[in-house]
């Protein structure tokens, strides 16, 4: 690539721009201003939009963009948990040190597990993850020893971020909001990077026509399962980062239910957008908020809001939003402006 | 010269359908050869036999002297056969450029990266040239999915040969094709042959096209090889003309 003067380093800023670079700097700048203005409580609650948010987007990577509908990804955000809080609770308790750890294992684990589930489609596929992630739990269950079985384990400390010179504390919650932003914006970053490079494609390529792939020399197998250990890691990641932020974990963090929050958040932000799960995981976890505050029923009502939204905005929220961009951006777009709504690919 | 593509004693059966029922077959380097037969002759069967699809029964297939028998179908393109499909198959939500930049991209074994953008990849002008080859370059950015059926198919060998395959077997490749069109695939196919590099097995039932085109005619029938030789010969073969006059091909013959 060329980088010789100036002139072209803006010509390339400004494609950069272009092709996605407004969102990303609004979601930076926004998530970077508001804790200033909200109470702590809030920023807890933002800190936990953030680690969710990541969690859903590694599940889309799956469901978006390689066409697999995964129901087990809560095992790689648990074992992710589980690994970072057991390095917080040793001798020498770092906090990259932990989330590396923990992406690292849940990767490991994704790609054992990811192994016997490739060879499934659709709704075998989904079962095949489901029961996968189940036998996970059981583990973290009963491996009293190590697990601390269902009490699960308490007193996860958030120790100071070491930097040379300089050990910045993170027990206050706006400085470990800072530090969670800074790893999931990069970690969001990555992600959405891949979805546009050439293994990205293979990927899109895999969720249209998967039986198609071998055919042009790509083996379908390996490019799904790489696609599943790349979403472990990032879903080993959010969990890593929710050890500290909770401060207590149990196994109910790789159970099923917590597999199908990714699902519902994608749905409702729209899998086809790359920050469609983010935007449906602050939906959700400010909707639960709210609700939760005001009637027991609140799953109910997620419940409902979820299943109305998918039937009337398909393309999820975060489909709508963007086709708003595109006109906004564009006043006479080419194509119909009638079933914009519709056009989320 | 020795052939490029050997088939010994090939063999499928479902049941007591025997949809390939020994088939021998050698291809020369450089020959454009058509594979005719009535319905339900065996003809897709081979094709999905020779390219890793399904396994056969008995028999062994050779790639340059390379047993390729029971390969993995993308290990048999890597070895340069490429194929397309008597069904349309191709990635509907993709971009027409974008289903013919996946092909160059394997083939570069660049699609392993996780980094760096597909849409400013060099193999990019490579996917444009192969889309104006077939006449389709200003369609290179609508999605797949909203072409014609005949655009589809288009795409489809421009899919194929983005593989840059030395043998490249194209199963109805003008099925569905305006006449006008039937003659511009095919007839690019056959100065892609006449000008080196890639070896063509097509099936086709246009007879005029297969008269004209092919080096070579193969006549399936019931899973075996009824005739094979120049197009002449074929013609004037009493066991071809035989099964097409009490076949359904009656019509086309
Ligand atoms: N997967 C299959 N299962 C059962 N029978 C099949 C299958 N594929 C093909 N056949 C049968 O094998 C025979 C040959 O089919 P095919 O190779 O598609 O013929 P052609 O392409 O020459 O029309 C037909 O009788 C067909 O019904
Ligand atoms: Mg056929």
């Amino acid at each position: 690539m060329a980088r010789a003067g100036s002139f072209s380093m803006n010509r390339r800023n400004s494609a950069w721009m272009e092709r996605g670079g407004w969102p990303w700097l609004a979601f930076v700048a926004v998530a970077a201003v508001l804790p200033l203005v909200l109470r702590e409580f809030h920023v807890h609650l933002l800190t936990e939009i953030l680690i969710l948010g990541l969690f859903a987007a590694a599940f889309n990577l799956l469901f978006g963009y390689t066409g697999l509908l995964s129901f087990g990804q809560a095992a790689y955000f648990a074992i992710g948990a589980y690994a970072c809080a057991l390095w917080l609770k040793g001798p020498w308790p770092s906090l990259p040190v932990g989330l590396i750890a923990g992406a690292v294992l849940a990767a490991a684990a994704a790609l054992v597990v990811g192994y016997l589930c490739v060879r499934r489609d659709e709704i075998y596929f989904a079962m095949v993850t489901l029961a996968c992630g189940q036998l996970i739990f059981v583990a973290l269950w009963r491996w009293r020893e190590v697990t601390g079985g269902s009490d699960g384990i308490g007193g996860i400390p958030r120790p100071p971020l070491d930097l040379g010179a300089w050990a910045v504390s993170l027990a206050p919650t706006l400085h470990f909001y800072y530090f969670t932003l800074a790893v999931v914006a990069g970690a969001l970053y990555v992600l959405w990077r891949i979805t546009r490079s050439p293994f990205g494609l293979a990927l899109r390529a895999v969720r249209d026509n998967h039986r198609r792939v071998d055919y042009l020399g790509l083996p379908m197998r390996r490019y799904r399962l790489a696609a599943f250990t790349v979403s472990g890691l990032f879903c080993g990641l959010a969990g890593a980062l929710f050890a500290p932020y909770q401060g207590t974990i149990t196994p109910v963090l790789a159970d099923w239910m917590w597999s199908a929050e990714p699902v519902m958040m994608t749905l409702l932000g729209g899998p086809a957008v790359f920050g469609g799960p983010v935007l449906g995981a602050a939906l959700i976890t400010l909707l639960k908020d709210f609700v939760a505050s005001e009637t027991e029923y609140w799953p109910l009502l997620v419940g409902t809001a979820v299943v109305l939204l998918v039937l009337f905005l398909p393309g999820g929220v975060g489909g709508a939003v963007r086709d708003a961009a595109v006109g906004w951006r564009a006043p006479s777009p080419p194509i119909k402006a009638g079933d914009a709504g519709e056009e989320a690919v | 010269m020795a052939a490029l593509l050997k088939i010994e004693g090939l063999r499928k059966h479902f049941g007591s359908v025997r949809a390939v029922d020994g088939v021998d077959l050698d291809v020369k380097e450089g020959e454009l050869t058509a594979v005719i037969g009535p319905n339900g002759a065996g003809k897709t069967t081979l094709f999905h036999l020779v390219t890793g699809a399904i396994e056969p029964d008995a028999g062994r297939v050779y790639l340059d002297g390379q047993d390729i028998t029971g390969w993995p179908p993308a290990a048999i393109v890597r070895a340069g056969l490429a194929r397309t499909f008597q069904i349309t198959s191709v990635f509907p939500d993709l971009t027409a450029l974008e289903n013919v930049l996946l092909p160059c991209l394997a083939r570069r074994r660049e699609t392993a990266r996780l980094w760096g953008s597909y849409t400013r990849h060099p193999a990019r002008a490579e996917a444009l040239e192969l889309l104006s080859r077939v006449g389709l370059a200003d369609q290179a950015e609508r999605p797949v999915g909203q072409m014609s059926h005949a655009d589809q198919k288009l795409v489809e060998v421009a899919m194929a040969l983005a593989t840059q395959p030395r043998l490249l077997l194209l199963d109805e490749p003008a099925a569905g094709l305006a006449p006008g069109e039937t003659e511009r695939v095919i007839g690019t196919l056959r100065e892609m042959v006449t000008a080196g590099g890639v070896t063509v097995v097509l099936i086709e039932h246009d007879m005029d096209i297969v008269f004209s085109m092919a080096d070579r005619v193969v006549v399936l029938h019931q899973g075996r090889v009824l005739a094979d030789g120049a197009p002449g010969d074929i013609r004037r073969n009493p066991a071809v003309k035989e099964v097409y006059l009490g076949g359904t091909f009656a019509g086309r013959a």
